[in-house]
């Protein structure tokens, strides 16, 4: 059995057929057994309906022409001109255009390359360290024999 | 059989744009609506709609197809939507005479009754101005569950999802929003057919 306090919340939910079957088939027993919340339910029907006194918009009818040519514009602006272009002349030189360009890049980089292949074969080769030897020096010297002078 | 939103959308990271022409073309009048709800300017509403799909447009790459797509997009709409208005505060752009502007074009449309006598019409004007102004008091989260329910259509595991709150967070939501925009209802003297008194 179910209370006023528990239904009332759900009344909305019961109007828009929210609810589960067996919460559903409660509320209407609980409406009609009782006047207070099902003046509540009336209240709340009645509101729905004045909300459905305003009128659908008619749109206007040349609406999504205009989004579709937005997005087109926009889809041109991010796709290569020669996806899209229906000129042979601007494709044609949209390609030369892009050809010319990875020319330009391909040479500068055989360029670079070819500097630095110079550079590392004409670089001289760097001076043999001196060599380090280690020489024994004899430090004992032959004393030469020393003469008494005897007095 | 129809394509999944998120099958087209596979397609469209691939560069299919007959696939994004195609959820344009699904999605498109549900988020103006949306947007228009929650910012109540028409032209506002179609700027938050065109940049909500270019984002989608942008942002195709990535996409994870386990994520759902409408979620997704109303996710998009909804943060617009957010932006927009706090730069509406900003600049103090809101004006309710440019509200009641807005809405006089859309007005024959709605209407579901029988007679077109002007003080009939006039009463209606009145009183979807002042829905429009009770829903616009409302805190933001609280407004864009009650819409995306109410409008959309959503479930309430949707909205979660695209609130990035739980299931019962935003059943509390769309309670409290209900009960809130009663008390303005009858505070500004509107009373619906259903056999209640607010």
């Amino acid at each position: 059995m179910l209370h006023c306090e528990n239904v009332r919340p759900d009344l909305s939910a019961y109007l828009d057929r929210e609810l589960p079957r067996w919460k559903m088939q409660l509320i209407r027993w609980h409406l009609y057994q009782c006047p207070r919340c099902s003046h509540e339910m009336a209240l709340l029907q009645q509101t729905d309906e004045i909300l459905h006194w305003l009128p659908v918009r008619a749109v206007e009818s040349d609406l999504a022409h205009r989004i579709l040519q937005r997005a087109e514009a926009e889809n041109r602006k991010g796709v290569p001109i020669w996806k899209h272009s229906t000129s042979t002349v601007t494709r044609f030189r949209y390609l030369l255009r892009q050809k010319a360009l990875a020319s330009a890049f391909a040479i500068c980089l055989l360029i670079g390359l070819g500097i630095t292949l110079t550079q590392s074969v004409m670089k001289p080769k760097p001076a043999a360290e001196p060599e380090v030897r280690v020489v024994q020096v004899d430090l004992i010297q032959e004393q030469p024999a020393r003469g008494y002078i005897l007095y | 059989m129809r394509v999944s939103d998120e099958e087209l959308m596979l397609r469209c990271r691939h560069g299919d744009t007959s696939a994004f022409e195609l959820l344009v073309a699904r999605y498109k009048d549900a988020i103006l609506n949306f947007a228009y709800r929650m910012i109540h300017d028409y032209h506002r509403a179609e700027d938050v709609t065109q940049e909500t799909f270019l984002r989608v447009f942008r942002n195709a790459d990535h996409y994870k197809p386990s994520a759902k797509f409408k979620n997704w997009l109303y996710l998009i709409a909804a943060n617009l939507c957010k932006n927009e208005l706090r730069r509406c505060q900003r600049h103090q752009q809101t004006s309710l005479d440019a509200m009641m502007a807005e809405n006089t074009d859309a007005w024959p449309r709605s209407l579901t009754v029988s007679t077109n006598l002007p003080d009939h019409l006039y009463e209606k004007k009145e009183q979807q101005r002042l829905i429009e102004q009770a829903l616009t008091r409302l805190p933001e989260n609280q407004r864009l569950a009650l819409i995306m329910v109410t409008y959309q259509g959503l479930r309430y595991d949707e909205i979660a999802d695209v609130l990035n709150c739980s299931v019962s967070a935003v059943k509390s939501l769309i309670h409290r929003a209900r009960q809130g925009l009663r008390g303005w209802l009858v505070q500004s003297g509107i009373r619906g057919s259903t056999n209640a008194s607010l």
